[in-house]
């Protein structure tokens, strides 16, 4: 955006040339607390965006403590782990679930 | 650019284009200021692509601009005519006259101008906008521009007075 051609307003060529070079912001009362509020307002908010990304991992976290809590094990739970399956793959008999064929060859 | 380097590019531009529109200097704070604030609030959706940043900064500006003098009409303070506005900011003009004298006195002449007529300067000088792209914001012809624009740097070169240029 260059507004002046050349040849343009040749007729008032001093006045446009005062035009383009008069410079009031000097007058400004708000230039500089201006600057300072909108660039405190940048700050604040560039620093709580930096919080941002742990929303998403602290709802999770409450979710869970959520769960947790309403799913309390009740005091049949003890008994019942007793006849899970151990956590070594193999089950009581020495089998890995009903499609573990190679099974045969270790009874 | 980050929000501070805009400001500090900018903050002159757009001050002086509100300045030669509104002509009083409280006027211009409280207006530049507002400007600022719908750039910093709109800064994070801007889209570089789909407008270059000056058009972008020049439309909140003018936005800005056209809702105060909307407002204004509607409270009434124009009254009929821009008289008792140019006569408000002649007298705001002449306490600043003492500290920039050659200020002073283009605001004084400008104040002389219809808004429409200050607008189109405004965009012109302290913009750097062709007739063109004013025509395009406007809606006027380019043709319009170029005359009206033509009529206002007579009358001011008219109240400036030859030995002011």
């Amino acid at each position: 955006m260059n507004g002046k051609k050349s040849g343009e307003f040749e007729e008032f060529s001093g006045l446009a040339e005062r035009l383009g070079r008069a410079d009031f912001s000097g007058e400004s009362r708000v230039k500089d607390v201006l600057r300072e509020s909108l660039l405190g307002r940048v700050e604040k908010r560039s620093r709580r965006s930096a919080f941002v990304w742990l929303l998403p991992a602290a709802a999770a976290a409450a979710l869970l403590l959520f769960v947790n809590i309403r799913h309390r094990p009740g005091p049949g739970a003890a008994l019942a782990a007793a006849y899970n399956l151990p956590a070594d793959g193999y089950g009581q008999c020495g089998r890995q679930g009903l499609e573990d064929y190679m099974a045969e060859g270790r009874f | 650019m980050g929000f501070e380097e805009l400001y500090d590019q900018y903050f002159a531009r757009i001050y002086n284009y509100i300045r030669y529109r509104v002509i009083a200097r409280d006027a211009a704070d409280d207006l530049v200021s507002a400007v600022f604030e719908k750039v910093l609030d709109k800064y994070d959706s801007f889209d570089p692509g789909r407008y270059g940043l000056e058009p972008w900064l020049f439309a909140i500006a003018r936005n800005t601009l056209n809702d105060h003098f909307r407002r204004a009409k509607v409270r009434g303070w124009f009254s009929i005519s821009d008289r008792e506005e140019n006569i408000a900011s002649a007298e705001s003009v002449e306490g600043a006259a003492q500290k920039h004298e050659e200020n002073a006195l283009l605001l004084k002449a400008l104040a002389g101008l219809t808004e429409a007529e200050r607008e189109l300067i405004a965009m012109k000088f302290t913009l750097g906008m062709t007739n063109r792209d004013i025509a395009g914001e406007t809606g006027l012809g380019e043709s319009n521009v170029g005359v009206t624009l033509f009529r206002a740097m007579k009358k001011l070169k008219e109240t400036l007075g030859p030995e002011t240029l």
